[in-house]
């Protein structure tokens, strides 16, 4: 049920009519998902099957049927009143709803959706941080103890990479901060195509339920990457991995469309390039990796797919496994720069207001970003150097360690703006700070792996498990962290406690370093990947690190009880506390208003803190404020 | 509706202009999207299999499949060269008649995957069926856009806010035509 403005009939009279909604749009979308699937699946069942029914599930009929429970699910929670009706020409009845309820179902406000982005970006951290916590468990004895067969080890790793990298590195700061931030920065009331992003958000957490509950149709054991030929002998959980990777990276695919599209087409008068804010620069950069990459992985876990279910013989010892590989890491190096240059331009976005400096280097900052991009794909067989030759191996090898040059240029940016600044310490700064320093060690360990001749040593320990938790957790979840203290006063009209924030940011800084600085040794060592069992000499140090895991788990759930309760109970504050020229701050956050009433017009640099020039006119209720 | 529809915005205040080319700059995005998978599978074919073909397939079908889809792209295009004028019932016969022959050839490319005679073992065949799935797929996807296109005309009729998106259903056909005649000579001739 819901409160709105009745279309049609009443209209123009402003009398508000309440509007009774059948019933709650994510309890249709359940049902219209379910019965959907039920529906399908029966139907395949029926054509395929010589004894239809019996096993009722089969792997050619929970495919088709989850598909259509896909669609029956974004058409539930909203999409065919809001979003399919008008784009068949019929008169729409759908009234947004008011007050909580607005987050609950299909919207097309970019406020909304952001946060929606947001809360369950931040669900599946936390299912799959639950995934860590178990393998850390079992991992601080040398043999099994929590699960009792290695395949549920192996699928929890799995579930955790998965739901980690394809609902959080990919999602948090583009779907969720994106999404919030970017009209309003560019001085926008509306991203582009506000129905498509409407939808898009509910892929997320069908996404995440799909690969966290995955084991319900058996476990599989290949990890995020769902190598070959493994997949193929795979028991049938290895389905759910690829359709909720599917969804999440539908999700994102869209978002990479209406971004773009935004950034490009929606800045208000003035807002040329060359005073488009950096993180913008960031959404613009990840999202054309996203437009690129995005669609590419999805072929081919579709041609994943199909061997299993036809079956073909694609990436069966007769055919090609190699081939799977190679386009798996065509798009999953370039993922990696879809995590973090997001968080990149978070530390450029922060930094000169933290500073009172003008940003240094702008233009480097910029390039760096493009460059990385660009050469983001160039670099995908560092991830092979096992099955490769010599030969092969080197502009691999050289490509890898040249990518290191344009991600300095952000270390160049952010250092040359707090250099000899008037640095202001609080929990948001600092955790950029963090941020660049483990960002740097995952960077140079990095460096590291690139060469061919540590990589054959290393390749397969945890000494990359330690590299790669050090780029994405150290540099963008700990960037993440500090966007959501920054910009709480803007998402709440309230402000935190410093004190906690800031012991809040020590905590998990020295847990992560305790944490992961030992995976590099126990690497080192001779600590294999995907294993639940490991020689006993390896044991003391393991132990020692769960230890330290559960702390940052820990530490991590403190942050998430402070944010929430300083956006429910924390002191009000100023629009604009830490007095920060950009334009959302100068925007309203009112869900029930647009961003402007008039829209603004740029004038200036926003991140020019050395003067006090105007950098933006807005056309106000009492005459023009400018800010 | 939500309430930032009635807001003003760039949109309805100052620069009509600008949703026009942010659907333009959209679209193309989103065709280049949807081209990635082509490119892939284009690759994979060569990958898989060389540019051998098999012997078993059904080369009159594909042809004629061909030639349908060529003449609805014929027809689409000569549709998009006319939405400007707003005609109504002369745009109606346009979409049915894309629509009609888009579902022959939709219909045939199915045909072609149920009753084929390749060995879907064997590295051509698995390709072959993989890419006439494929491309059947994005017919019906396209015949489902073709579909509310038709359907907003009708209805509605066109107007400075969805002429351009009307008229991109029939730019998405013939996105999925090229692409189909693109793998036809992958598939059947090279
Ligand atoms: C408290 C935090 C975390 C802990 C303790 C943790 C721990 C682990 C462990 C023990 C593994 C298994 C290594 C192996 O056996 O191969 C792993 C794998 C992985 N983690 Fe984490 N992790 C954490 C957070 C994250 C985050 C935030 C992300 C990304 C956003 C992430 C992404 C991954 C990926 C992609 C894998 C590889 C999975 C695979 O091999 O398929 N992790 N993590
Ligand atoms: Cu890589």
């Amino acid at each position: 049920m819901s409160i709105g403005t009745e279309p049609g009939i009443g209209y123009g009279t402003e009398k508000p009519l309440v509007l009774k909604k059948s019933m709650p749009p994510i309890m249709k979308g359940i049902i219209w998902g379910g019965v959907g699937f039920l529906l399908a699946n029966g139907i395949v069942s029926l054509l395929l099957d010589p004894q239809p029914g019996h096993p009722f599930i089969t792997e050619p009929s929970v495919t088709v049927g989850w598909v259509v429970l896909m669609i029956g699910w974004v058409l539930g929670v909203g999409a065919w009143e809001g979003a399919v009706k008008p784009a068949f020409g019929r008169t729409s009845n759908w009234v947004a709803a008011v007050g909580w309820r607005r987050f609950f179902e299909y919207s097309t406000d970019h406020k909304v959706i952001g946060i929606q982005y947001l809360v369950s970006s931040a669900g599946g951290f936390f299912i799959a941080g639950l995934a860590a916590m178990m393998m850390r468990l079992q991992l601080m004895s040398d043999r099994m103890w929590l699960f009792p067969y290695p395949g549920q080890y192996l699928t929890t790793v799995g579930i955790h990479g998965t739901i980690m990298m394809f609902s959080v590195g990919t999602v948090a700061l583009v779907g969720g901060l994106g999404n919030y931030l970017i009209p309003m920065m560019i001085g926008s009331n509306s991203s582009a195509f506000p129905r498509m992003s409407g939808i898009s958000v509910w892929l997320v957490p069908l996404g995440i339920f799909t690969v966290a509950f995955s084991p319900l149709l058996g476990y599989w054991t290949t990890g995020w990457r769902g190598y070959e030929p493994l997949a193929q002998q795979d028991p049938s959980g290895i389905l759910f991995y690829y359709l909720g990777v599917f969804a999440l990276t539908l999700s994102s695919l869209l978002v990479a469309l209406n971004l773009t599209a935004t950034i490009v087409f929606k800045r208000a008068p003035g807002l040329t390039w060359k005073r488009l804010p950096m993180f913008a620069w960031g959404i613009i950069t990840v999202s054309l990796l996203n437009i690129i990459w995005l669609p590419e992985i999805e072929i081919t876990f579709l041609l994943g797919i199909l061997s299993r279910i036809v079956p073909f013989p694609f990436f069966t010892a007769t055919g090609s496994p190699l081939t799977y590989l190679e386009l798996f890491w065509l798009f999953g190096h370039p993922e990696v720069y879809i995590v973090v240059v997001p968080a990149l331009a978070l530390w450029q976005e922060i930094l000169p207001v933290m500073t009172r400096k003008s940003l240094f280097a702008r233009e480097f900052g910029v390039i760096g970003l493009i460059f990385v991009m660009m050469l983001s794909g160039l670099v995908w067989a560092h991830h092979m150097f096992t099955n490769m030759r010599n030969s092969e191996i080197l502009p691999f090898s050289f490509f890898t360690e040249m990518i290191s040059i344009p991600t300095a240029f952000s270390y160049l940016v952010a250092i040359g703006t707090i250099w000899r600044g008037k640095f202001r310490i609080n929990a948001p700064s600092l955790l950029i700070l963090m941020s660049m320093f483990n960002f740097m060690i995952g960077g140079m360990t990095g460096v590291f792996l690139a060469d061919p001749v540590i990589n054959l040593q290393v390749h397969d320990t945890f000494f990359v498990v330690g590299h790669f938790h050090y780029t994405i957790i150290g540099g963008m979840v700990f960037s993440w962290i500090a966007a959501m203290y920054y910009w709480l006063p803007k998402f709440s009209g309230r402000m935190y406690n410093e004190k906690a924030g800031i012991i809040g940011a020590i905590w998990i800084f020295i847990a992560f370093n305790m944490t992961f600085g030992q995976f590099f040794l126990l690497g080192l060592h001779g600590m294999n990947r995907w294993v639940p069992v490991y020689p006993s000499y390896l044991q003391p140090m393991n132990f020692e690190t769960s230890i330290f895991a559960f702390l940052l788990g820990l530490g991590f759930l403190f942050h998430l009880i402070h944010i929430w309760w300083a956006m429910k109970a924390g002191p009000k504050t100023e629009k604009n506390p830490w007095k920060s020229k950009t334009l959302e701050w100068m925007s309203s956050r009112n869900l029930a208003q647009p961003n402007f009433n008039e829209l603004p017009e740029v004038v200036g640099n926003f991140y020019a803190y050395e003067n006090d020039e105007p950098v933006a006119v807005i056309p106000g209720e009492g005459g023009v404020e400018i800010v | 509706m939500s309430e930032m529809q009635n807001a003003p915005t760039l949109q309805n205040n100052d620069l009509p202009d600008l949703k026009l080319r942010a659907s333009r700059g959209g679209f193309t995005l989103l065709v280049a999207s949807q081209a990635v998978p082509i490119i892939v599978l284009i690759n994979l074919r060569y990958v898989m299999a060389a540019s051998y073909v098999s012997s078993h397939v059904d080369q009159l079908t594909g042809a004629l499949i061909s030639l349908v889809m060529i003449a609805s792209g014929l027809v689409a295009w000569l549709a998009l060269m006319n939405v400007k004028q707003r005609n109504r019932s002369q745009l109606n016969r346009y979409f049915w008649i894309t629509m009609v022959l888009g579902a022959i050839a939709a219909v045939m490319a199915l045909y072609q995957l149920w009753f084929h005679g390749v060995n879907s073992v064997g590295h051509y065949g698995e390709t072959y069926l993989t890419i006439t799935g494929v491309l059947a797929g994005y017919m019906v996807i396209g015949l489902v856009a073709l579909y509310s296109g038709k359907s907003r005309n009708w209805r509605v009729g066109l107007n400075d806010d969805n002429e351009f998106s009307v008229g991109s259903t029939f730019k998405y056909w013939i996105f999925i035509v090229l692409a189909w005649l693109i793998m036809y000579l992958d598939l059947y001739l090279f």
